[in-house]
């Protein structure tokens, strides 16, 4: 009985399977042939040495990656825990605030913040109105790690407010009944049952901000990532073979990332079959 | 639940000053006299009324929404439905299918579009059509796509926190599988499709890369028509267009929430428990 | 559930409110005519006394030929994105806009149809004499184009930090405006003032003319602000940058929406080549309505019609119409005709043409190269100290479980020896 109902189940994400080998597998292969073989076709490892040139470039945007990750985490962590314990229809009403933003086109959203950062922006008008000397933050790594963090952070915080809301009061207050203070409890309790959102939250930031290429580009001046070299290697130079084998060495390093990360956070519920 | 403390509330505030700041600065130029988004020279409804005039940009609106909220749909049910499914599954499996889910995001966008790109022309020649191929079907489909992951990261961590017994005790009550899963596991995901619902219909809302491969002559999107204003600055009328959007969600988020707290008020008169 | 029953609603909302806004379905035309076009490259009467070309096309083909048609119009970014969707074929465009550089590779290449001039009258009336001679060389043979806007790249500047005069492109490489200069984001246009400052051609395959531009341009970098595209315009119009290479056209919509604390100027580029370009309309391999689309390219040589696209880019029209009607012209710039310019100036200027394959690449890699950012070494130290940490951190933790693990064994043992028959 248990067996059938279990084969049952597992038959729900057959349609999603069948998906997956469609249109996540087949173009999988596809970017793996380009990747292997040049422009006649032949197969040819000669794409990745062109690589070596970028390896600074990878390891940048990994890193900005990273630190835009975890400012987002920061940032999210608290936010998501008071939205947490607020009453549910303000909850309902905060969790759409957190999107609504998103909802306006990130270009526009990544022009006004250019706006706001430029040295002739609004942040340095008001600075220069009350006296201050201006402060340059345009074109900065600093500005790209801004706009990462300004772009994703809402899918930080709402995997983690989703596992919050499952954390019942109760085992909170028995928690503190039992003495514990609230960092005990955050450590003991809170933490380790928000860890499937907290790895959802950097999985679906970390990934992006890695690849991004429109950000870096407005953002950062003359800097170009990972993410623009792809870009033109795609569209502007129309070399998918070239293109192909750098997308796989940037997947092959987002893996890594996270499977150093699942190793640590003994996420179960994440992929990775190492 | 109890009032929150001071502190969390200036903390919110704070967060939601931050996000909403570009925001802000976009609704400001959009009553801009002038082209510029970044010189105000005075205030004008002028590209409201230049945005009723604009077809291209309202079909492309409705063709966005239609797109989105259709995208969102079926990526929300199927990926439900399959990570219910991939919850039965043994660990390994799960682990595979989800390395799989990842791709997608893990790819950059150009990378998931070009192949896709081809795909559809590859699929399009063995159909022996000679009709577009690329238009609302291929978009919807590239769209589902990357949305998919997204909502089976939302629905998974909640999933994992649903407890088995509860559905085996139903079950031993006397539901039936299904009644029991309809009964006792859905009410307990709600939160998790929700947001997986918000983020894919977001995501959907603001894809260009994917979008710029996968559209035909026929049918154009919001980001592809504001993407290719590369000639010239952006039209303004893009950011009445945007301010004219937000604040339609805004009011009816916030009549929702009355709603909410009305009924709230006449359950509690009713001593009814929400 | 109820949450679930809200968002929809709130969605349904919206969509029906984006439906109501928009004008009734018409009913289904006759024929429709694909048109894949740069955006905000052409009239389509937005604001008041505007044109909408599309809809008078359509009005002006029934009356004309007594059949209803429907133009799709949509639009793409770069030369690049247009020839990809062609190239891969899926999507029946009609009629595409490329550049020059453009059209030479896609002639090379078989994407473009040859076009019927008997379907096209006002080619032979309207367009400029320069079009159809030796002048430009994108089409040789004038088989497969009908020129739609034209121009040439100058230099913009700020006057109030930038002293007036006639510039070359030394400009962009001058110490003092660091951080002050813009610089195209596209190798083609980045690698061609490299070229020029150096007395090269833009269309050179000598290897080390490139490798000289590179150069050149990688001691540039640390002077440029940004590469940009249409932020080229936010950045001269605010102040924000006080030089960058510009196209005529683009000027004068700067100019329009400057700063009060900010005075543009235009200087042709004085003593060194400089790119002119044509955009052209085509018929790509794709097309599935081709008299439809020499019917609008017709339409579009009309005065009428020149007149309301000249306007709303701002570029110079190869319309001898448009051009000879100036005074119709909203950015007609009195002064000087920087808009129109003599033949004998823009005969010193370059069109781009097919780069040999080789020459291509080198060019595409040397930009990669150029753009590509790097960090200082401090990022490696800190991730190494937050990894070895974390390493640390497991490590400590698994044997504190281990022991813990061992200790509850420990118990156990002790437990059962105390209580040996349960």
């Amino acid at each position: 009985m248990t067996k059938r109902k279990g084969f049952m189940q597992r038959l729900l994400a057959a349609p999603y399977l069948v998906w997956a080998a469609l249109f996540i597998i087949v173009p999988l292969i596809m970017v793996i042939y380009y990747a292997f073989t040049d422009k006649n076709g032949a197969f040819t490892f000669d794409n990745f040495s062109q690589i070596a040139a970028f390896t600074h470039t990878f390891t940048l945007s990994i890193w900005l990656g990273a630190v835009a990750t975890v400012i987002c985490l920061v940032i999210a962590y608290p936010l998501a825990y008071i939205m947490s314990r607020m009453k549910p229809r303000h909850q309902r009403f905060a969790m759409m605030l957190v999107m609504l933003p998103m909802w306006i086109n990130l270009i526009l959203r990544t022009y006004a913040l250019m706006n706001i950062v430029a040295d002739t922006g609004i942040i340095n008008t008001m600075l220069s109105f009350v006296g201050l000397p201006p402060v340059h933050m345009i074109n900065t790594q600093g500005a790209v790690v801004a706009g990462m963090v300004y772009n994703f952070i809402p899918y930080m915080i709402m995997p983690i407010y989703n596992v919050m809301t499952r954390i019942d009061p109760p085992v909170l207050e028995a928690s503190r009944d039992l003495g514990g203070n609230f960092f005990q409890t955050f450590r003991r309790v809170i933490f380790p049952l928000s860890l499937p959102g907290i790895v959802s939250g950097i999985t679906m930031v970390f990934v992006p901000s890695v690849s991004t290429f429109y950000i870096s580009t407005k953002l950062g001046g003359t800097m170009a990532l990972v993410g623009d070299i792809i870009e033109f290697t795609f569209i502007g130079e129309t070399n998918y073979n070239v293109g192909a084998s750098m997308s796989l060495i940037l997947m092959a390093m987002i893996l890594l990332c996270m499977l150093v990360m699942n190793r640590f956070t003994d996420g179960d519920e994440e992929g990775l079959i190492v | 639940m109890k009032r929150l403390s001071v502190v969390s509330k200036l903390y919110l505030l704070f967060v939601f000053v931050v996000m909403y700041a570009p925001i802000a600065v976009m609704i400001f130029f959009s009553f801009n006299a002038g082209k510029s988004t970044s010189d105000f020279e005075g205030f004008s409804l002028r590209w409201y009324q230049a945005l009723l005039q604009n077809d291209e940009v309202l079909q492309a609106l409705y063709n966005t929404l239609i797109l989105a909220t259709a995208s969102a749909v079926i990526a929300t049910v199927l990926g439900t439905v399959a990570a219910v499914g991939i919850s039965g599954m043994k660990r390994w499996q799960r682990k595979a299918i989800n390395t799989v889910t990842n791709l997608p995001m893990m790819n950059p966008d150009i990378v998931t579009g070009v192949s896709m790109l081809l795909l559809f022309a590859f699929a399009g020649r063995l159909l022996g059509q000679e009709e577009s191929v690329l238009g609302f079907w291929t978009l919807l489909i590239a769209h589902i796509t990357f949305n998919l992951p997204y909502v089976i990261l939302s629905v998974q961590p909640v999933l994992s926190k649903v407890d088995v017994h509860l559905s085996e005790a139903a079950q031993d009550l006397g539901c039936t599988p299904v009644k029991a899963f309809f009964k006792v596991v859905l009410p307990s995901i709600v939160p998790g499709i929700v947001t997986g619902f918000i983020m894919a219909f977001t995501l959907s809302i603001d894809d260009f890369v994917i979008s710029v491969f996968t559209a035909g002559p026929s049918f154009s999107t919001l980001p592809l028509y504001i993407y290719s204003m590369t000639k010239k600055p952006i039209n303004p009328d893009i950011n009445a267009l945007s301010t004219l959007m937000f604040v339609v969600v805004l009011i009816l988020l916030i009549f929702i929430n009355m709603g909410e707290s009305r009924q709230e008020k006449k359950d509690r008169k009713k001593g009814v428990r929400q | 559930m109820k949450t679930i029953r809200l968002l929809t609603l709130a969605v349904l909302c919206a969509v029906l409110l984006a439906a109501c806004s928009l004008p009734a379905f018409a009913a289904p035309a006759a024929e429709t005519l694909n048109v894949y076009n740069w955006g905000v490259y052409m009239d389509l009467g937005n604001e008041d006394g505007e044109v909408d070309v599309n809809t008078a096309f359509e009005e002006w083909y029934q009356e004309t030929f007594g059949v209803t048609i429907k133009v799709n119009y949509t639009t793409y970014d770069t030369n690049e994105t247009m020839y990809q969707k062609v190239a891969a074929g899926g999507a029946p465009y009609d009629i595409v806009i490329p550049s020059d550089y453009m059209i030479s590779r896609m002639i090379r290449e078989e994407l473009l149809l040859e076009l019927d001039f008997s379907n096209i009258p006002n080619y032979e009336t309207e367009i400029a004499a320069e079009f159809k001679g030796d002048t430009w060389q994108y089409d040789p043979e004038h088989k497969y184009t009908v020129p739609y806007m034209w121009g040439y790249v100058g230099i913009v500047y700020n006057r109030n930090h930038v002293p007036e005069g006639q510039y070359n492109y030394d400009l962009l490489w001058n110490q003092d405006y660091a951080g002050k200069i813009l610089m195209m984001n596209n190798p083609r246009d980045t690698f061609a003032i490299a070229l020029a400052k150096n007395g090269y051609s833009l269309n050179t395959d000598d290897p080390n003319h490139w490798d000289k531009a590179y150069e050149d341009l990688q001691a540039q970098k640390p002077l440029v602000q940004s590469y940009v595209t249409d932020e080229i315009f936010d950045k001269m119009q605010s102040g924000e940058a006080y030089i960058s290479p510009c196209y005529y056209g683009d000027f004068l919509v700067m100019r329009d929406n400057q700063a009060d604390d900010v005075d543009l100027a235009f200087s042709p580029i004085v003593g060194q080549t400089t790119n002119k370009y044509v955009d052209c309309m085509c018929v790509p391999v794709t097309a599935q309505n081709k008299l439809a689309a020499e019917r609008y390219m017709d339409f579009m040589c009309t005065y009428e019609m020149g007149i309301a696209n000249a306007n709303y880019t701002g570029y110079s029209s190869p319309l001898n119409s448009v051009k000879n009607n100036e005074g119709d012209l909203e950015y007609y710039y009195q002064e000087d005709a920087l808009l129109y310019p003599d033949e004998s100036v823009l005969s010193g200027y370059e069109e781009f043409l097919y780069l040999e394959r080789t020459t291509q690449a080198r060019m595409d890699n040397q930009w990669k190269t150029l753009k590509r950012s790097e960090l200082g070494p401090w990022p490696y130290v800190i991730s190494l100290g937050v990894i070895l940490g974390a390493a640390v951190a497991y490590v400590v933790h698994k044997q504190k479980e281990k022991r813990a693990e061992i200790l509850r064994q420990k118990a156990r043992e002790k437990y059962a020896k105390l209580h040996p028959f349960q």
